[in-house]
């Protein structure tokens, strides 16, 4: 009877014992597994054809500072320079000297959108800001 | 027939000239496109929506914008709070109070200066007057105690849940041991009011030394925290060491383990700790990830617009540069999709859209948008 008592105790132990260890069963391992193909395709993005545009500041607004400055300049609470505005952009450009036009180097050095220079991205859009500054910055 | 006239115009202009489609992508008979909806901001680390037009958004250097839906017209907000962006700190999430129509808050996470050299996690609110374009003043309604030198696991995602408290995590700013120590905020998740006071069911109230403030600890760097409101359930997601990401289910008074059981190893290779990965007391992760993806949010997406990722955890990664789906069933041994590899972006916010769409920010300054369909 004893030895049917014990045997009894031991069997709910272990019972016991495996529910709490299945408790704490750790996550498996989850070395990267992917559950489907997902194929992915690049959407290749129509560029601006600056070639053909005239060089004014219609053109350099809607082409240059709308896609790649709005976000942070264009408004009456943006940041300076306000370059949807053509005379507060000329304040930021020197006729005389395109070595010390602040608008071009900003976008040249590099430093200008931050945190994705234009120069990196599209030169395009830098040589056309250039040219217009080259031939007058006209409106 | 003009109803299907109207309905069909509506369709044809659901979606804004402005955003740019810049990949496709197919899972099975399914499409979906991703479109570029702003282009051009710092790292942008918390996005949220105040209305079914309006997108609020952080960026680490410290800006506050919105972005109109209807336009693409990103909005630089005035007052914003002073922050201290350095290493992992900076102006770090946003969230929008659940009654943000009657009475304005938005809430942001900080890394805020507190003495010469030394910062600390914080949480801010303040009132924003959309038309106006400006915050009044900013009210820290939560300070993480210590401060440290160090710059880096500061976490810090905000959720409310269905009853109004506030959440967020504290990561253990490198200091390991803090994150099973009751008497410091270090690797902790915190629960309280909307106002910073501190509600009197929370666990460690009445216990000698802990702080009150203290939700669940045992956690290494949480960014990633989602208020599940079709179960009730909290959501959180941490950054582990080298490898030993977690997916967490996040409850009241528990311990997840930080640093005494991981799945990661310390950088250097060797064992953290004893090299344990389960103990009696602690909690084990949903699931882990090794090696490491680096997990910056956490999303459980709810709706039925992308089949894809219902009733799957989505969270952005940065390491691993992806968009992660895991599905909730089964999580332990679920496997994974990755998404948007193409971008090569480190993949900072995820959120569902009002729209019931998944927009996604990157460390590029970029707002993504996907939707089903294709070009």
């Amino acid at each position: 009877m004893l030895y049917l008592r014990l045997t009894v105790l031991i069997a709910l132990v272990a019972a016991c014992s495996r529910a709490i260890i299945s408790e704490r069963e750790p996550a498996q391992s989850l070395e990267y597994r992917s559950c489907q193909v997902i194929k992915e395709e690049m959407i290749e993005v129509r560029t601006v054809d600056y070639e053909s545009l005239e060089k004014n500041f219609q053109n350099v607004k809607d082409n240059v500072f709308k896609n790649h400055c709005a976000s942070c300049h264009f408004g009456p609470d943006a940041y300076l320079p306000h370059l949807d505005d053509y005379a507060a952009t000329l304040e930021y450009v020197n006729l005389n000297s395109l070595s010390t036009s602040r608008l071009l180097l900003s976008v040249e050095k590099g430093t200008m959108p931050p945190s994705s220079p234009l120069m990196s991205r599209e030169k395009e859009a830098v040589a056309f800001l250039r040219a217009w500054v080259l031939e007058g910055a006209q409106r | 027939m003009k109803n299907l006239f109207f309905l069909g115009l509506t369709l044809v202009f659901s979606f804004a000239a402005y955003a740019q489609p810049v990949m496709q992508f197919k899972a099975g008979n399914d499409s979906y496109v991703v479109e570029k909806l702003t282009d051009g901001h710092g790292i942008i680390w918390g996005v949220e929506f105040i209305n079914n037009d309006l997108i609020i958004f952080t960026e680490k250097n410290g800006r506050i914008q919105t972005l109109d839906l209807k336009t693409g017209q990103a909005r630089l907000l005035k007052n914003l709070p002073q922050v201290y962006d350095a290493g992992q700190g900076g102006l770090l999430d946003v969230a929008v109070h659940p009654e943000f129509a009657q009475n304005n808050f938005v809430y942001v996470t900080y890394a805020k200066r507190l003495s010469a050299g030394k910062h600390t996690t914080a949480v801010a609110r303040a009132r924003l007057d959309v038309n106006e374009g400006s915050f009044d003043k900013w009210e820290d309604i939560f300070v993480a105690r210590p401060a440290f030198s160090t710059s880096h696991h500061y976490g810090s995602r905000i959720v409310f849940d269905k009853d109004g408290y506030v959440y967020f995590g504290v990561g253990d700013r490198g200091q390991q041991d803090l994150a099973q120590n009751l008497n410091v905020h270090n690797g902790k998740m915190i629960r309280l009011f909307d106002d910073g006071r501190i509600p009197q069911d929370n666990p460690f109230i009445g216990t000698p030394e802990a702080l009150p403030e203290i939700w669940s600890y045992g956690h290494r760097n949480p960014q990633g925290l989602f208020y599940d409101k079709k179960t009730g359930n909290l959501y959180e997601q941490e950054h582990g060491p080298k490898g030993g990401d977690e997916i967490n289910l996040v409850e009241k008074g528990k311990n997840y383990g930080w640093p005494v059981i991981t799945y990661g190893r310390e950088y250097s290779g060797g064992q953290v700790g004893r090299g344990e990965t389960t103990r009696s007391g602690m909690e084990q992760p949903l699931k882990y990830f090794v090696p490491s993806i680096a997990p910056s949010s956490l999303l459980v997406y709810r709706g039925t617009k992308l089949k894809l990722f219902t009733d799957k955890f989505v969270s952005g990664a940065l390491a691993l540069q992806h968009l992660n789906l895991v599905a909730l069933k089964d999580v332990a041994t679920a496997c994974e999709d990755r998404l948007l590899i193409g971008l090569n972006e480190r993949i900072r916010d995820v959120k569902q859209g009002l729209d019931g769409l998944v927009y996604v920010s990157s460390d590029d300054g970029r707002i993504y948008r996907i939707r089903a369909g294709s070009l």
